[in-house]
């Protein structure tokens, strides 16, 4: 009888504890943070410079982008346009109104419209991003990359960077970018 | 007889009694002690009927009452925020899964759909199609705008990838077509006349889509599941 009583009340917590974590962790998950394995070399050398023998692990900040706010230089994680259940992550370039140069896409020059970002690689040619399926709406946008959690060799802070060569000629208030300092 | 008031803590045998100079008393010679909890008024008190003695003093704790008093509630107000704040997190988190995976309210506005939805009409639409990618050509669905990602658009399913549909005006006289490319899909209106929508803006990346409306609630006179697209033939 004792068994039996105990085997309940152990059900009874189980099943009651399982209600709450489930909800908890799956919000927390939403809403707060993420964390995600990088796969590929399309953003070497800032993630994955060791490619597929030890990939990098990011934590992705969900609740920065709850109002769809980047800023030019963010690493951020996107829904693909191409599959909507796959997820990329690219370094945002040019956000909307700026005029960029693009490398192999349709047009030379493209205005990035309004509500949509111009996302790339930084390892240019081996990358499946804008310049080859033109600029994503900000409505993709999943996550901020914010910090490199593994190896623990690579624990460090991802800072907003643009490659210099990559800037945008003309941002959206009209201003060139040359006289830009990091 | 000693009445002595204080904060009870019973472990195994021996009773231990807080005093206001906050040193832990024990009752020895409390072979005939009476423990008695009264929770309605915050307050403990324990008869002993023989003596309660600290290394021979006798201890009298009847100025305690007062500022235990406010302890224990101060202590339970606390303790019941704790609680609160727990409850509110827990169902805020189920209500966030509920919204996020099975379903959500939306309040349409606009002459977009007219007339399968009019103005204020209010719908419920469900996410599990869309999770599973088994959203298909005729559904309404409600997506997040490309322009506008806190707006959101609800339109007509026309064509999902692969799929040719006509994107000339029905003013044109050579009607043209284009094939849905991949990952997305072309949303159209059911007021052809008053409707932006991938006819302007082209086809609409999947991902996107939020959920697809199953279900109109108000006005309570068109309850029920939604009709076909009136547009016959804009669907290939």
């Amino acid at each position: 009888m004792a068994q039996t009583g105990f085997g309940r009340r152990y059900f009874k917590a189980f099943v009651s504890g399982f209600f709450v974590a489930v909800p908890v962790t799956v919000t927390v998950l939403d809403r707060l943070a993420y964390v995600a394995r990088v796969e590929g070399a399309s953003m070497q050398p800032s993630l994955n410079p060791a490619g597929e023998t030890s990939p990098d692990v990011v934590l992705l900040n969900r609740w920065s982008v709850r109002n769809y706010q980047v800023q030019r230089g963010d690493i951020v994680s996107v829904l693909s346009p191409k599959d909507p259940r796959q997820k990329i992550i690219k370094r945002v370039i040019g956000i909307e109104g700026d005029f960029i140069k693009t490398l192999g896409y349709k047009n030379r020059y493209v205005r990035v419209p309004d509500g949509h970002l111009w996302i790339e690689g930084d390892h240019h040619g081996h990358s499946f991003d804008s310049n080859t399926f033109g600029p994503v709406s900000r409505g993709l946008v999943h996550g901020r990359a914010s910090h490199i959690i593994w190896p623990p060799s690579r624990w460090q802070r991802i800072e907003p960077s643009v490659p210099p060569e990559r800037r945008p000629l003309l941002n959206r208030d009209g201003a060139t970018e040359d006289g830009y300092d990091d | 007889m000693v009445l002595v008031i204080g904060r009870l803590d019973v472990v195994g045998d021996a009773v231990f009694f807080a005093t206001h100079s906050a040193e832990l008393v024990r009752v020895t010679n409390a072979t005939d002690s009476l423990l008695r909890r009264n929770y309605e008024d915050s307050k403990v008190w324990i008869r002993c009927l023989t003596g309660m003695e600290r290394e021979g003093t006798e201890v009298w704790g009847e100025e305690m009452v007062g500022f235990l008093k406010i302890g224990r509630m101060f202590r339970g107000f606390f303790v019941k925020t704790i609680g609160f704040v727990g409850y509110t997190i827990q169902y805020g988190c189920i209500a966030h899964c509920a919204f996020e995976y099975i379903g959500e309210f939306v309040s349409c506005s606009g002459p977009s759909m007219e007339p399968t939805i009019t103005n204020h009409d209010v719908v419920f639409s469900e996410r599990v199609s869309r999770n599973l990618c088994r959203i298909q050509k005729g559904d309404i669905v409600i997506a997040k705008s490309p322009f506008d990602p806190k707006m959101n658009i609800c339109k007509r399913v026309i064509g999902l990838e692969g799929d040719k549909v006509c994107n000339s005006g029905p003013s044109d006289v050579f009607k043209t077509h284009t094939y849905v490319p991949r990952g997305h899909v072309w949303l159209e209106g059911d007021n052809l006349r008053n409707s932006t929508d991938s006819r302007s803006y082209g086809p609409v990346p999947y991902a996107l889509i939020r959920g697809r409306v199953c279900l109109k609630l108000w006005p309570p006179q068109s309850f029920g599941v939604l009709a076909e697209s009136p547009n016959d033939g804009r669907i290939l």
